[in-house]
């Protein structure tokens, strides 16, 4: 499929660009993402971070183009591919690149999975699906050949076994590599990770997750990684987004932040995680998420920040802070 | 679990509140009312530890490993295949048995659970001062001094007196699972089964909750079964640990011990494969072997050290002989040919 | 990390430091059930449902007052008047002895809302007490309970009507004895298979663990999350009970004359069909709407209760 030209000088594969979602509920309109900006490069692998609540399953689903509208509403911001806002699409376009260009892993294996069909048939479903979109197609034969070239890729001994399995017959590790495999399928070059592994053993995560790393590098593929987990996303990307409450509050690359994290949000979370050396007071952080359909004034975390002031109020822009790149949406880092 | 617990002669010093001895809990599983050979799975394998007043005992282990079923017998919710469990000296579980030999009240008194789940241990349709005080009114307390009982104890849990009058649905995570918490402290027990109480709960609530835990332990003098796969957290809240695979303890003693000088290759595994934050504790991890594999089924326990199957360090007699219990769990205890704890001077 | 001096007098204001916990809301508390009304007013089964329940349980409680020819109700005979087709003063015409359709109608509802109250008044209370029973307990009180039931469930309605029949004469309470003997089995069931289901459930094991006795597991931790699918099936019961006494009485095994019941006053004009239209179409139109309506609330209430739990 031509590309216009302007999208071909596109330098990141996929942009978001101030994204606003809000909801319709029982309290009146919900502003959840405040406008949110994310970017992840070619062949970069990139993490965004936070809480539950904090909007970023809600942003991932709007770049999937699976969120439900209604209650929700996009209500301003473009979404990027490959320079192609996925927004502004044509239904037919958008289908044509999901799962195929833009893929996603899916959470959890448990319920991911149709409990009544066999493995190699879903996949087979998918692909054929994929492919029809696109205006290919593919015997069911070759089908096949590239279900068991991806079900190995995944390193799942036996992939014939595998293939013929119910999604009952297998562990919950399996499982999430079979999940990995369904989002390699249609070769994508972005991949979307959504907390991948977390209902799994942590020896048996850790294998999944260094499974997945491997296999973004082999393939060149671009990936954004979701996570809750502080640890997971440190080993896993090379820049992060943290979130809170709808918004990003600090971008840069991951070392960075792990060295140098200046939002205090981002702080206060770094020592809320236990550490495996003892070492290190655990402290918490006073207060609760804001309600979406009253948030606080300004900046959405100062009532719960030790260092809130009046300027707080007004809701403070990205700042440059630190090393090249690295952001924090916080009044502390405006120059004086 | 065979081995000296104790050299003969030595006079017990110290108090125990809980002790646990050679527990094993086996499910029969037919496959059909004719068949003769029904799968075994065998939960646990033979676990004996005990725990001091005051302390906090961490269960550490993976899906299968045993510890919710080992919680479960602890808070008579099942009955064990054989070995018994005892509290402060009276019999609480064994097998066959009427279950406590005290009625169920007074064991309510004693052992209490705080589960994983807050959204689902929480009644949905019962107010928080139905669930709360539900204890309260077991043991008889009259009507107007519940209410007052109940704020008491919202409030040790921080929570707003207020939060009485509202149901679970209205309640946040943390929110639920201090209720929880306060509910499982109505009956004042002297013991508290803490089953991933954090698990479902976001990291900056969990701290908070953890935190509440530990102010509670000193202030109420209470002592802790904490079961958690998280050993991050078991290494901050535990002061000593017992590391489960397969129904059997793997290694077991001080927490700082088992985690700073981790014997068994299982242990070094899972702490191999930790996600961590900061460069000292990649430190830590540093020389630790990685495991692969998935823990096999307990319907099929493999013969020998039960985790040969999976162990990098594997030898011939690990295929063969169960490993024997070598140090003592008060210390630092393994099950391990390969990696004993060595005496000092041996 | 500190705060940047404060040297510069400008940003002075600007840095007082806020109350932590920020601003108070200005947003007011909910109560709990203001949601709950929310969601049922946007529910449009569950509000038309609930209109024609509350127009027939009002027509049936206000029937003397709204009838036009109450004395039409009892024995009655005006031969003049027989037959005459729907009018201002007989809305719904008049029967083949004269009397007053319409007054018959409305007091029929009277018949069949109490039908519907005797018959679920005690089927419901016994079946849901054998459900939580053998949910609870299991084992032998579960088999024998359960086994108990699958017998009566598999006797058909029509056939306990008409023993019945032998043994008493037909008559209002012939009807309510058939049906209540049998209504219970279905609520058995259902909360059967639920508390079943629930027994596992964590929120119930910590009750025991706390010492709560049997009484309170069944009537304050279990039978509490019965009532969204009890109160769902008794609204469709409702209707259902309705349709089969007016079947019962069709068939001359239930109500007798002249207490005007809907089945009997469609049997009855079935015969002057089609000339006649009017003293069978009105009854079995009431019959509908009646039916209609239970069945709206019922579905009503069950969307109402799934999104809850959800």
């Amino acid at each position: 499929m031509a590309l216009p030209a302007a999208a071909t000088a596109a330098t990141h594969i996929l942009e978001v660009n101030d994204l606003r979602v809000a909801f319709r509920g029982f309290n009146g309109r919900a502003e959840v993402l405040q406008g949110v900006n994310l970017k992840v490069g070619r062949g970069e692998r990139v993490g965004l971070v936070g809480e539950s609540g904090c909007g970023k399953s809600l942003t991932v689903r709007a770049i999937m183009g699976i969120l439900r509208t209604p209650p929700a509403r996009v209500e301003a911001g473009e979404i990027l591919f490959e320079g192609r806002d996925l927004l502004r699409m044509r239904q037919s376009e958008r289908n044509a690149l999901k799962g195929r260009d833009l893929s996603m892993v899916f959470q959890d294996p448990g319920t991911s999975l149709n409990p009544v069909f066999r493995v190699g048939e879903q996949l087979d479903d998918i692909k054929y699906w994929a492919d029809r979109r696109r205006g290919q197609r593919m015997s069911r034969a070759a089908r096949r050949e590239r279900i068991l070239e991806v079900l190995g890729q995944v390193k799942l001994p036996e992939p014939a076994l595998v293939y013929d399995a119910f999604p009952m017959q297998l562990s919950g590790g399996m499982r999430q590599r079979v999940l990995i495999a369904m989002a390699l399928l249609n070769r994508p070059t972005l991949l979307i990770a959504d907390e991948p592994g977390t209902a799994l053993d942590v020896t048996t995560q850790d294998e999944i997750l260094r499974l997945l790393d491997g296999l973004v590098q082999e393939e060149g593929l671009s990936m954004l990684l979701i996570s809750h987990n502080l640890g997971v996303v440190r080993a896993m990307t090379d820049r992060l987004y943290v979130m809170y409450a709808g918004a990003v509050v600090e971008e840069g690359r991951t070392a960075d932040l792990f060295k140098d994290a200046r939002h205090p949000y981002t702080r206060a979370l770094m020592r809320c995680v236990p550490r495996l050396d003892g070492e290190g007071d655990l402290v918490g952080i006073d207060g609760t998420l804001p309600d979406y359909a009253d948030p606080p004034a300004g900046c959405r975390f100062h009532p719960r920040c030790e260092f809130a002031h009046r300027r707080c109020l007004t809701r403070p822009p990205m700042i440059e802070a630190g090393q090249e790149g690295h952001r924090s949406a916080c009044w502390l880092e405006a120059p004086k | 679990m065979s081995g000296p617990q104790q050299p003969l002669g030595t006079a017990v010093t110290e108090p125990v509140l809980l002790r646990v001895q050679d527990l094993t809990k086996q499910f029969r599983r037919s496959r059909g009312a004719f068949d003769r050979n029904p799968q075994v799975l065998r939960a646990l394998d033979g676990v004996s530890f005990s725990v001091r007043p005051g302390e906090t005992y961490g269960l550490a282990g993976e899906s299968g490993s045993g510890k919710s079923t080992l919680a479960r017998i602890i808070l008579g919710l099942t009955r064990p295949t054989s070995g018994t469990v005892q509290l402060n000296g009276v019999e609480i579980a064994a097998p066959g048995g009427a279950g406590p030999g005290m009625s169920r009240v007074e064991f309510a008194r004693q052992v209490q659970m705080v589960f994983q789940n807050p959204g689902s241990s929480l009644n949905p349709r019962r107010s928080v001062m139905q669930s709360v005080g539900l204890a309260l009114k077991v043991n008889g307390v009259a009507g107007a001094d519940v209410r007052v009982r109940v704020g008491d104890l919202l409030e040790m849990v921080e929570l707003p007196r207020a939060v009485a009058n509202k149901y679970p649905y209205e309640l946040s995570g943390g929110q639920k699972q201090r209720v929880a918490i306060a509910r499982a402290l109505a009956p004042s027990p002297r013991l508290l089964v803490l089953d991933e109480p954090t698990s479902a709960l976001d990291v900056s609530v969990q701290a908070k909750v953890i935190e509440l835990l530990q102010r509670l332990r000193a202030e109420l003098s209470l002592t802790y079964l904490f079961i958690s796969h998280d050993l991050s957290l078991m290494r901050t809240f535990a002061d000593r640990t017992g590391v489960l695979y397969l129904g059997q303890f793997a290694e077991s003693g001080r927490t700082d011990a088992v985690f700073r000088t981790p014997h068994h290759p299982y242990t070094r595994g899972l702490l191999a494969a930790v996600p961590v934050i900061t460069a000292e504790e990649e430190r830590l991890k540093e020389g630790l072997v990685r495991i692969t594999g998935e823990v096999p089924s307990a319907t099929n326990v493999p013969p020998g050290c039960r985790f040969h199957t999976r162990c990098p360090a594997v030898e011939e007699r690990c295929r063969v002989v169960e490993p024997e219990r070598s140090g003592d769990p008060r210390t630092h205890a393994v099950r391990c040919h390969v990696f004993p704890v060595r005496e000092p001077g041996t | 990390m500190s705060l940047p001096p404060t040297g510069d007098a400008l940003l002075q204001g600007d840095m007082t430091p806020l109350p932590k916990g920020g601003l108070p809301s200005t947003l007011k508390a909910h109560q709990p059930w203001r949601r709950t009304l929310y969601r049922f007013v946007r529910n449009p089964a569950a509000v038309v449902g609930s209109a024609i329940v509350l127009l027939v349980v009002f027509v049936a409680v206000f029937a003397p007052v709204i009838a036009t020819h109450p004395g039409h109700v009892g024995s009655f005979v005006n031969i003049r008047e027989r037959h005459q087709p729907p009018s201002s003063e007989h809305l719904f015409g008049t029967d083949q002895v004269g009397r007053d359709v319409f007054t018959r109608v409305v007091y029929g509802y009277r018949v069949s809302l109490l039908l519907v109250l005797v018959v679920l008044g005690t089927a419901v209370p016994v079946g849901v007490v054998l459900g939580l029973l053998a949910g609870y307990y299991g084992g032998w009180v579960e088999t024998i309970i359960m086994r108990v039931t699958d017998v009566f469930l598999a006797i058909p309605v029509l056939v306990m009507a008409l023993a019945l029949t032998a043994a008493l004469t037909p008559s209002l309470t012939s009807a309510m004895i058939a049906l209540a003997s049998l209504w219970w089995t279905w609520h058995t069931r259902l909360i059967f298979s639920i508390v079943r289901s629930l027994r596992g459930e964590e929120y119930v094991e910590s009750a025991r663990l706390l010492g709560a006795n049997t009484l309170h597991m069944l009537f304050r931790e279990l039978l509490p999350n019965c009532v969204s699918a009890i109160s769902v099936k008794v609204a469709l019961d409702a209707g259902f009970v309705i349709l089969i006494g007016a079947g019962l009485s069709f068939l001359g095994l239930g109500v007798r004359p002249p207490t005007p019941d809907l089945g009997m006053m469609v049997s009855d004009g079935s015969r002057y069909l089609p000339d006649m239209w009017w003293q069978s179409v009105f009854p079995g139109l009431a019959i509908l709407v009646a039916i209609l309506g239970f069945n709206l609330l019922g579905d009503g209430l069950r969307d109402l209760f799934d999104v809850e739990v959800s």
